[in-house]
């Protein structure tokens, strides 16, 4: 039996669990009390064993042995790594309010990961706020700006059939268009002002007041005229006369003449250009390459009048290039001068509503996934 | 009815008086060893006059109004769960109570295991071989029942008296709920 009991401790010093000994018949009260204890002993080494081996692997849901002496330190090990991992979920929650107490480095690396995650929450509040306020002001913004464009029952008494799109990539655009109803016929412009967003909003805001002044200092007849006087005056307003300015912006724009009377279009173009429908096909009218306003643009530059008689059947159209410049489709490019026209001779037959829905449906299909990169606009008209 | 047969407590947390006012040299502060005195004492006064199992029942009831008021006059019961716990915590600490930490809490089926660490009650007591934190036990289960107004049962399942590191409480909802 004694030997049987030091073969049982030898294993046990050697990190075994060795079987229950079975006492012998013959044994007596102190050989049979030995025995007993051993076995306890053994026992708890079992448990402890188990428990200690699942702790290591990280298993915290293992079962903790009761009143089992040889763990009392594990087990407060194993209590403290649950009551971590709560904790660590709670934050994972967004409970910042835990705390790690008397757990050494542990405590203050946790207190310390708690606390940058608390700064970083009220900088992300702050910047929330801030967000939200810019967005209200964005839209408040936009507001003003709507109402700066054509009134469409105006353009609706007008014009035979029309449609627009007028896209902000960002709230509030950098495009603006204008219509003007004269006695003998109207004006119709295109506007696409260096930027979008804000800064696009306050050059739509110039851009339109400028133009506004110009025809009322030079009249209406002579569109090349309007874009020559808008550059000056444009480029005195943002003091970009001199080269060492420190702004250089402007915009492009397209003005339709419309002489009623005389069945006559004029056309002028400052970058950007009138396509128009005539038996079946899409032509254009290519404005200037000349833009206006900039500190680069020739204060001296005399634009171009195109002109054209009017068809009933003619069908014009107008864009700022954020429609033909946008990314997309399965090779990532951009839509292209191409495909717009060919789309607008596909359609130009079409009702302008339908156009409209079609021209919108083809470059949200073409974008896909990929981000709006300028402010897009669209402007439709049969005289 | 007369003062022996009342059954409805009738503490209040005025009854602790005003210390500052009544201790004003002496103070907030007493040492843990006056505090187990009485409890201890008073647990075996107890267990003669009526049996161990009714001093048991009696600490119970005692932690249990005691964890009710604590929880009324020393508590937000408003916050949500997670910080309710940290300000629970941070209390217990601060009044040297003990060190509170939630291994388990499943909100859906109120159960809960939780340690106390550094036990007012039971710390570096000697081996008893049986769990001692009766009075903790309803201290817990008055905080629970006072914060969700739900029926707990509280056991302790490890205890410094049997030979345990910390002590470790579960508590769940009272079956009949």
């Amino acid at each position: 039996m004694i030997g049987e009991i030091r073969d049982a401790l030898d294993r046990l010093l050697h990190g075994e669990v060795p079987s229950p000994i079975v006492p012998a018949a013959g044994d007596d009260d102190d050989m049979a009390q030995l025995c007993r204890v051993t076995n306890s002993l053994i026992e708890a080494f079992a448990d402890a064993h188990d428990f200690v081996t699942a702790l290591g692997q990280g298993n915290l849901d293992v079962h903790v042995p009761p009143r089992n002496l040889l763990i009392s330190p594990y087990k407060q090990l194993h209590s403290n790594l649950r009551h971590l991992t709560w904790q660590t979920q709670q934050v994972a929650k967004g409970d910042l309010s835990q705390r790690v107490d008397f757990l050494g480095e542990f405590s203050e690396a946790f207190n310390s990961m708690i606390d940058s995650l608390k700064e970083k929450k009220r900088a992300e509040h702050a910047l929330k706020e801030a967000n939200s306020k810019i967005m209200a002001s964005m839209r408040y913004a936009r507001t003003i700006q709507l109402s700066f464009l054509p009134d469409t029952e105006e353009m609706g008494a007008e014009l035979g059939d029309f449609f627009f799109i007028w896209n902000p990539k960002d709230i509030v655009s950098g495009d603006l268009f204008f219509f003007r109803s004269l006695n003998d016929g109207f004006l119709i412009s295109v506007m696409d002002c260096t930027g979008h967003g804000v800064p696009g909003g306050m050059m739509t805001m110039i851009a339109g007041s400028s133009l506004s002044r110009v025809l009322q200092d030079v009249g209406h007849d002579d569109p090349a005229l309007v874009l020559h006087e808008l550059n000056n005056l444009m480029r005195r307003s943002l003091n970009q006369q001199s080269p060492e300015a420190k702004s250089n912006d402007g915009l492009d724009l397209g003005l339709c003449r419309v002489d009623q009377a005389k069945g006559l279009l004029t056309f002028a173009g400052a970058g950007i250009r009138l396509y128009y429908s005539l038996h079946g096909e899409i032509h254009e009218m290519k404005g200037d390459k000349q833009s206006i306003g900039y500190r680069s643009s020739d204060p001296e530059y005399r634009f171009t009048n195109h002109s054209i008689r009017l068809d009933p059947s003619m069908r014009f159209y107008m864009n700022t290039d954020g429609i033909t410049d946008q990314i997309g489709g399965p090779k990532g490019l951009s839509f292209g001068r191409r495909a717009f026209t060919r789309l607008l001779r596909e359609i130009h037959e079409e009702p302008m509503s339908r156009q409209k829905s079609i021209l919108e449906q083809e470059i949200a299909e073409y974008r896909g996934k990929e981000v709006q990169l300028d402010d897009m606009t669209v402007v439709g008209f049969v005289v | 009815m007369s003062e022996g047969e009342r059954t409805a407590y009738r503490f209040q947390w005025k009854d602790l008086g005003d210390i500052q006012k009544g201790r004003p040299n002496l103070g907030n502060q007493t040492s843990v060893a006056v505090y187990r005195l009485m409890q201890y004492t008073m647990r075996d006064v107890l267990a003669a006059k009526y049996s161990a199992e009714e001093a048991k029942i009696v600490l119970i009831l005692a932690g249990k109004l005691a964890g009710t008021e604590f929880c009324k006059n020393m508590l937000d019961t408003n916050l949500e769960f997670g910080k309710f716990i940290a300000s629970l915590q941070e209390k217990l600490k601060t009044l040297g109570v003990g060190i509170l930490r939630i291994e388990k809490a499943d909100i859906d089926t109120m159960e809960f295991v939780l340690t106390v660490s550094e036990d007012l009650d039971c710390s570096g007591l000697p081996m008893k071989g049986e769990t001692v934190c009766e009075y903790d036990e309803g201290f817990i289960e008055g905080i629970l029942e006072t914060y969700t107004n739900k029926q707990f049962v509280v056991k302790e399942i490890d205890c410094w008296a049997t030979g345990d590191r910390t002590c470790r409480f579960s508590a769940r909802l009272k079956e009949s709920q």
